[in-house]
C-alpha cells in the first residue's frame, strides 16, 4: 500500500488517498508517484502561484531502511521561474522521518488564509498555526520547530524569499539541503505554508528481511572496502576542487576564470584555514557531502552556516560576483540559506546585471541610483533587494523572464538561460558531455543532474561503457551510442542517463557520483523488491524509469513545451575568453561542434527515447508502450 | 562493569545508521525513536547510549566512519 495524504489548505481538510501496490510497480515510488499524482492534481495551464497549483512531497521508496545513500525527499510542483513542472530533490532526514511516520507522499493544494505549517507524525498530518513564524528566517524557524516538537524532527522551511514570492526562491531541509530551485519557496509562500515538520516514531521494516540482507549487504561491503572513501570524507567536498574550479566562468558566460588564481584565492588549503568547520551526512550516507562552515576572522567571525557543493558556492559568490574572501563568501551563502534563496540563480542574475551595468545597458536610473560594482557591499545589497522585492531586486527576483519583460532588447539578446532557468555547466569549458547536454533537454529547465556524472571531463570510452553497463543501458543501444561520426553520441547517452536518474529518484537513492558508483541496476531491483515487497526484475525497473521520465516530459508537453524549448544557449556558439586561447564548443573527444552537430545530437536524443524527432515529444505509440496513453 | 562501544564523536557525521541498526536489531524495525544510541550534530557531534544499551555491538558494525568501535568498556 502506498500511503498518501492530501491536504487542502483552503478548506483545512486532510484526506487519505492511499493507492495499491500496483502503482508502485509501475511508477516505483518517490518521483514516479509524485508525477502520477501531479498529473491529476496540477491543472493544465495553472498559475504556479495560484491556490490550484499543488505541491507534492514524496519519500523515495527505499528510504529509512538503512540503504546506503537512500535519503531523498522529492518535491513536485509547477515552478514560477520557468512555468515548467519538475521535481526537486533534497537529502538530510526528512524523507526518513516521513517513512518512520508511515507516510509515503503528501500532496498540498489550496491557500491558507493565515500562515501555517504542517506537522507529519505517526499516520497523521496536522495543520498548525505559523503566525509567529512568518518573517523569521529558515534557521530560526527550524530551531523553533525542533524545540517545540523534538530535536529529532526534520524541517523543510522557507524564508523571506519564499514569503515574498521571489522566483529565485527555494526551500531548505534541516537548514542544510536546498530543494526546489525555480521558486518552490514562492509556491509554498503563496499558500501561506511556512514549513513542513516530519517526526515519525513507528519506524519501517523491509517486507522481505532475508532478501533485504542479501540485496543491501553486498552494496554496503563494496562501500566498506572502497579504500579512498575515508580519505574523501576527511578532505570533504573540496576534493572536487579542481574539477569544479576548472569550470569557473564569470561576466555572464563570457570569461573563463583562471584555475591558478581561483586556487590561490579559494583553494582547499585556504578553505581549511578560513572556512571549514566540519561535515554532516544525509541519512545513511557513507560519503558525508554536506559542509559546516565557520568564518574565522573579520566582521563576521564566528558565523556558522552550511552548504552542499561548497566549491560551487565559491564559484557563485567569489568568482561570478567578486565579493572577496571566504568571510564574505560565507556571509552571502548564509543570507541565501536563511532567506531560502537559490545561490546559483541569484548569483547568475546578479552577475548578469553587473555585466549589463558595465556595458551601460543598465544605468543608475534602472538601479534606483545604486552604483553596481563587483564587490561585497553591492552584491549583499542586491541580495537584500531581491529577497525584499525592492527596486531592481523585484525585477531580478523574477529571473530572466523578469529582466527581459522589464528591459527587453539587448537584455534579451545577452540573457543566457535554458527555459528561463540559469544553468551550471558550460560545454565550451568541459566538452559537451551528458551533464552539459542534459541541461538543454531537461523538461524542468537548466538542471544537469539528470545527465549522470561519470562522463564529465572527457572520460575514456571504456569508463563510459562500464557506466552504461552498470546502469542497465541495453546492449542493443551500445552500437548507437558508441558509433561514428562522434564515437560517443552524447544525445543518445543522455537519454539513458535520464532513465537511471529517474529510477534513482523514485527509490530515493543519491545520484552523486561518489555514492552512486556502488550501485547497479540489478542492485536497485533487488533492494526495491525486498524493501517494498513488490517483486521487480531489472528490465521492469528500467522500463519504469523510462515511464517516469516520459511522464515528466508529457506533463510539460501538456504545458506547451516541445523541441522549440530545448535550446542550446547562444553563447555556446561563441568562443569563451580564456587566459591564453579562446575556447570553442567541442564534443567530449575535443572535436569542434557547430549548429548542425547540435541538431544531429538532439535528433539522436529524441530518437533514443522513441519520441517524435521533429517535435521532440513522445509519440502516441511510445506512450502506449509505456502504459501512458492516459496522459496524451 | 558493562561493555559499551568505544566512541570517537569527532568522526561521527550523523548519518544515523547506528540508530537504525540498533533499532532493527532490537525491534525488527528501522526506527531511530526506539534506538538505544542517540547521535546529534548541530552543537558539535555527540554520541550517547541509553541506560538500557545491551552493548550488542550492532551500532559499531553499522558505522562506516569509524566513530564507534566494539572494544570499549565502561562502568
Amino acid at each position: 500500500m502506498i500511503r498518501i495524504k492530501e491536504v487542502d489548505l483552503t478548506s483545512t481538510t486532510v484526506l487519505s488517498r492511499d493507492r495499491e501496490d500496483k502503482s508502485l510497480k509501475k511508477y516505483l515510488g518517490g518521483a514516479g508517484i509524485n508525477l502520477r499524482l501531479a498529473r491529476d492534481l496540477i491543472p493544465q495551464g495553472v498559475d504556479p502561484l495560484a491556490p490550484e497549483n499543488a505541491v507534492i512531497l514524496g519519500a523515495g521508496s527505499v528510504v529509512g531502511a538503512s540503504v546506503p545513500g537512500a535519503n531523498k525527499v522529492l518535491v513536485t510542483t509547477k515552478y514560477p521561474m520557468t512555468g515548467t513542472i519538475g521535481t526537486g530533490v533534497a537529502g538530510m532526514a526528512f524523507a526518513g522521518q516521513m517513512k518512520w511516520a508511515g507516510l509515503d507522499h503528501l500532496a498540498v493544494k489550496g491557500r491558507s488564509p493565515k500562515p501555517v505549517y504542517l506537522l507529519i507524525t505517526d499516520d497523521r498530518v496536522a495543520i498548525c498555526d505559523a503566525s509567529s513564524l512568518w518573517g523569521r528566517d529558515v534557521y530560526e524557524t527550524t530551531d523553533f520547530l525542533r524545540k517545540k516538537h523534538s530535536p529529532q524532527a526534520s524541517v523543510l522551511a522557507i524564508g523571506a524569499a519564499g514569503e515574498n514570492l521571489v522566483s529565485l526562491s527555494l526551500a531548505m531541509v534541516d537548514k542544510v539541503s536546498s530543494i526546489g530551485k525555480g521558486g518552490l519557496g514562492a509556491v509554498l509562500g503563496s499558500k501561506n505554508l511556512k514549513a513542513v515538520v516530519a517526526l515519525g516514531t513507528g519506524g519501517t521494516r523491509p517486507a522481505d528481511p532475508q532478501g533485504y540482507e542479501a540485496a543491501v549487504g553486498p552494496v554496503r561491503e563494496r562501500i566498506r572496502n572502497f579504500s579512498p572513501r575515508l580519505q574523501w570524507v576527511e578532505e570533504g567536498i573540496m576534493r572536487k576542487w579542481e574539477y569544479r574550479a576548472a569550470g569557473f566562468i564569470h561576466k555572464n558566460w563570457t570569461r573563463s576564470f583562471p584555475l591558478a588564481e581561483a586556487t590561490e584565492l579559494y583553494g582547499p588549503e585556504v578553505y581549511h584555514h578560513q572556512a571549514k568547520k566540519g561535515r554532516v551526512a544525509c541519512l545513511s550516507c557513507p560519503i558525508a557531502e554536506k559542509e559546516i562552515l565557520q568564518v574565522r576572522e573579520g566582521p563576521f567571525a564566528g558565523m556558522v552556516t552550511y552548504a552542499g557543493n561548497f566549491p560551487g558556492r565559491v564559484g557563485n559568490w567569489g568568482i561570478r560576483c567578486g565579493v572577496g574572501g571566504y568571510d564574505r563568501v560565507v556571509k552571502c551563502q548564509d543570507l541565501a540559506n536563511r532567506s531560502g534563496l537559490c545561490a546559483h540563480s541569484a548569483s547568475a542574475l546578479i552577475d548578469f546585471a553587473l555585466e549589463l551595468y558595465e556595458q551601460n545597458i543598465l544605468t543608475n536610473q534602472d538601479t534606483g541610483g545604486l552604483e553596481l560594482k563587483r564587490d561585497f557591499a553591492t552584491v549583499h545589497r542586491l541580495l537584500e533587494m531581491i529577497i525584499a522585492r525592492e527596486g531592481l531586486g523585484e525585477v531580478l527576483g523574477d529571473g530572466y523572464q523578469g529582466l527581459i519583460r522589464r528591459f527587453g532588447g539587448k537584455v534579451e539578446e545577452q540573457a543566457q538561460h535554458m527555459k528561463f532557468m540559469d544553468f551550471q555547466k558550460d560545454a565550451r569549458k568541459t566538452g559537451l558531455d551528458s551533464t552539459e547536454f542534459a541541461q538543454v533537454v531537461n523538461p524542468r529547465g537548466g538542471r544537469h543532474q539528470s545527465g549522470g556524472s561519470v562522463s564529465a571531463h572527457r572520460q575514456p570510452l571504456e569508463v563510459l561503457k562500464e557506466y552504461a553497463a552498470r546502469t542497465g543501458v541495453p546492449a542493443s543501444a551500445f552500437p548507437r551510442i558508441f558509433a561514428p561520426p562522434y564515437g560517443f553520441h552524447v544525445g543518445r547517452f543522455t537519454a539513458h542517463c535520464e532513465v537511471w536518474y529517474s529510477l534513482m529518484n523514485c527509490l530515493g537513492i543519491c545520484t552523486e557520483a561518489q555514492l552512486n558508483q556502488f550501485y547497479t541496476l540489478a542492485d536497485c531491483a533487488r533492494i526495491f523488491s525486498a524493501v517494498t515487497g513488490v517483486p521487480l526484475a531489472p528490465e521492469e525497473m528500467q522500463s519504469a524509469g523510462e515511464r517516469v521520465w516520459t511522464l515528466l516530459k508529457m506533463l510539460n508537453v501538456r504545458e506547451g513545451f516541445s523541441r522549440k524549448d530545448d535550446r542550446f544557449p547562444e553563447c555556446w556558439l561563441d568562443p569563451l575568453g580564456n587566459e591564453s586561447e579562446a575556447l570553442f564548443l567541442t564534443d567530449n573527444r575535443g572535436n569542434q561542434l557547430g549548429e548542425e552537430d547540435l541538431r544531429t545530437l538532439l535528433d539522436g536524443y529524441y530518437e533514443e527515447h522513441g519520441w517524435d524527432v521533429p517535435q521532440g515529444i513522445p509519440t502516441l505509440e511510445r506512450l502506449a508502450e509505456l502504459g501512458l496513453r492516459y496522459v496524451s | 562493569m558493562k561493555k559499551v562501544p568505544e566512541v570517537n564523536a569527532a568522526k561521527c557525521t550523523y548519518c544515523q545508521d547506528c540508530q537504525l541498526a540498533c533499532s532493527y536489531y532490537l525491534t525488527g524495525r528501522f526506527n531511530p525513536a526506539q534506538a538505544r544510541i542517540r547521535v546529534g550534530w548541530e552543537d558539535g557531534a555527540t554520541i550517547a547510549f541509553s541506560e538500557d544499551c545491551t552493548a550488542c555491538g550492532e551500532c559499531a558494525r553499522a558505522c562506516l566512519y569509524g566513530a564507534i568501535r566494539e572494544e570499549g568498556s565502561r562502568s
